[in-house]
């Protein structure tokens, strides 16, 4: 996700609607993106993303900019997606819906194999406790680095650590067939 | 450093480029060396890295956006500035933003005034109302004790001439 220029979001804050769609447009991506990896559902993420970004909107007037707009905006998502994880028990089964809209315009060909990798992908995920889960999806796909994990996730950075490596050894031990290699 | 403590560093910091080069060097070092680790780091980058890589970056449907929008917008009497005087209060808002620990101290510091300054008005009061009720009833001993002496003599009205004084008055 790009830095959101602070004048864009005093604008917001004030009640200035476009400033705010321009942040949207903006950040809406990844809050998109983590909502659907973490929550497994095209249904749910976007009400998480309706969420988010209507829960950012009303609390944009006591942003005090001590800590970084991105970082406040992880936080708001990865919370927002968590608790709805942890409390809806829908069925994961949309996300390949959401990348079929997305991908319209795709040749048929790339379509179908990014929709093969994005099946493989949210069925592990989906083995995955949504802790690790959304540490996973932090790190692996958005790229965070630990210090911006542990301040999205208001955890300790041995947390992200130890949550890592469990997810990473929930994986490998997934992949045995594949990847022949003893915990 | 043994292997164990080796692959529980590749997992984590190693995989994800959080050691300082000087420990990764030597991590890679040892895994160039080492048929185990050499084969816990491949198996990993392959069950656990390799998934993730060439994700297609996802964007929302596009009626979402105006669906949030109608949500914000019914918000809006509620967040709009409500005039002037909330203008004002953003502008020198500043100087009412302190740091939590900082006002803390500052209130402490100002109750213990107040209550320092209240505690020597309020003791300096009752010293003054004391010397008063004392001084009183010392002077009212004095006065009963005189009566009891003898060498002292009190003009009564009787005793005073001040028949004659009148009658010449009214002449």
């Amino acid at each position: 996700m790009d830095n959101i220029p602070s004048e864009l979001i005093l604008k917001a804050s004030s009640g200035d609607i476009q400033a705010f769609e321009d942040i949207y447009h903006r950040a809406s991506g990844f809050v998109y993106s983590v909502a659907l990896r973490v929550a497994n559902n095209a249904g749910v993420a976007e009400d998480i993303v309706q969420e988010v970004f209507v829960k950012v909107y009303r609390s944009l007037r006591n942003f005090e900019f001590r800590s970084s707009f991105k970082t406040w905006l992880y936080r708001i998502t990865v919370n927002c997606a968590l608790d709805n994880c942890k409390r809806d028990s829908r069925q994961p089964s949309s996300v390949g819906e959401a990348i079929e809209m997305v991908a319209d315009d795709d040749k048929t060909g790339e379509r179908l194999a990014q929709q093969d990798r994005q099946k493989r992908l949210s069925d592990l995920l989906e083995k995955l406790n949504p802790d690790h889960r959304a540490c996973i999806v932090l790190r692996e796909i958005e790229g965070l680095s630990y210090q911006e994990m542990a301040q999205s996730l208001k955890i300790k950075i041995n947390t992200v650590r130890t949550r890592l490596k469990r997810a990473r050894q929930a994986l490998l031990a997934l992949a045995k067939n594949e990847v022949p290699y003893e915990l | 450093m043994n292997c164990k403590k080796i692959q529980d560093l590749i997992i984590t910091d190693y995989l994800d480029n959080e050691l300082k080069s000087g420990l990764q060097a030597k991590i890679k070092a040892h895994i160039e060396k080492c048929a185990a680790c050499c084969q816990f780091e491949q198996a990993l980058r392959q069950a656990a890295v390799e998934p993730f890589k060439h994700v297609q970056k996802l964007q929302p449907p596009e009626y979402l956006w105006h669906r949030i929008k109608e949500t914000v917008t019914a918000d809006l009497p509620e967040t709009e500035p409500a005039g002037v005087l909330v203008k004002v209060k953003d502008a020198l808002g500043f100087l009412f933003q302190f740091p939590k620990p900082v006002f803390a101290a500052a209130l402490v510091v100002t109750v213990v005034l107040v209550s320092t300054v209240y505690t020597r008005v309020i003791v300096q009061k009752k010293q003054v109302a004391r010397q008063q009720v004392t001084g009183y009833l010392n002077e009212q001993a004095d006065f009963i004790s005189s009566l009891k002496d003898p060498k002292i003599t009190y003009i009564n009205d009787k005793e005073l001439d001040l028949n004659a004084v009148v009658e010449e008055y009214l002449l």
